[in-house]
């Protein structure tokens, strides 16, 4: 991928329990598979079907992303703070590759 | 075989398409897999209405990204949350949009992307709690410019 994802978080520092909140954006064109070339052939789906996000080693939210999801996905959730670790956003290809983008949470 | 609808047929199939619209469902109208891809996720149970927020333009200009935000009433503890959101439409050419997976660990079971949307037509969300109970929840968007190209 040309640029890495673009992750941010609400607060970088935490206390326990409290709601974080993450946007992404990442840069795929999230081809859909219903459309035509010029000479009228149909151009293979290719999007990123999968997005994974773990908190210090643990599953927080995730999502199974169809073609009609707009390309250059932006994906926006929350997730409760409980210890501090790394944030960590796995996009899956439909070609099998990803995209990981990472960032830190500070939970006090 | 070709079928030829004179205008009057045709204005009575369209009548057919607004029935179908105000919950009165037909197979024979549905015009592409989302009673099927509802039908799945529910395990053939009714979705209750509410619980669920549907955010969405009234009116997209571009169908191409059109920003939803879903959330879902729930305390997210261990004993009582949302464990999946299913969002579909009845009028692109697939229905599925996007599934997302909560825990406890959520917090808060609200989540926000860009969708698709070739053309004007209702989105639908149906939540699945973690005893199974169902929630769905409805809303149209009129979209100006279809977001499927071609």
């Amino acid at each position: 991928m040309a640029s890495p994802p673009r992750i941010k978080l609400d607060k970088k520092e935490a206390k326990k329990g409290d709601i974080v909140e993450v946007k992404a954006l990442v840069a795929h064109v999230m081809e859909s598979g219903q459309r035509k070339n010029a000479e009228g052939k149909v151009i293979p789906r290719k999007i990123l079907n999968k997005f994974t996000c773990t908190v210090a080693g643990k599953e927080v939210f995730s999502a199974d992303f169809e073609p009609a999801i707009a390309a250059n996905p932006y994906i926006q959730f929350k997730f409760k703070a409980q210890e501090t670790g790394p944030v960590v956003l796995t996009w899956v290809d439909d070609d099998g590759s990803k995209i990981v983008g990472q960032t830190e949470i500070a939970v006090s | 075989m070709r079928v030829l609808l004179n205008r009057r047929q045709a204005l009575a199939i369209g009548a057919g398409a607004v029935a179908v619209l105000n919950g009165a469902v037909s197979p024979a109208f549905a015009k592409n897999d989302v009673d099927e891809l509802i039908g799945k996720f529910t395990g053939g149970k009714k979705p209750a209405e509410g619980k669920i927020k549907l955010d969405l333009p009234e009116i997209a200009e571009n169908g191409n990204t059109v920003p939803m935000t879903v959330s879902v009433e729930s305390p997210m503890t261990e004993q009582s949350y949302v464990s999946e959101v299913m969002v579909v439409t009845d009028g692109n050419p697939r229905a599925g949009v996007v599934t997302f997976h909560f825990s406890p660990a959520s917090g808060v079971a609200e989540a926000n992307t860009r969708i698709r949307l070739a053309s004007t037509q209702n989105v639908i969300a149906v939540a699945k709690m973690n005893d199974g109970s169902l929630f769905t929840a409805a809303k149209q968007v009129k979209v100006t410019i279809g977001g499927c190209g071609g």
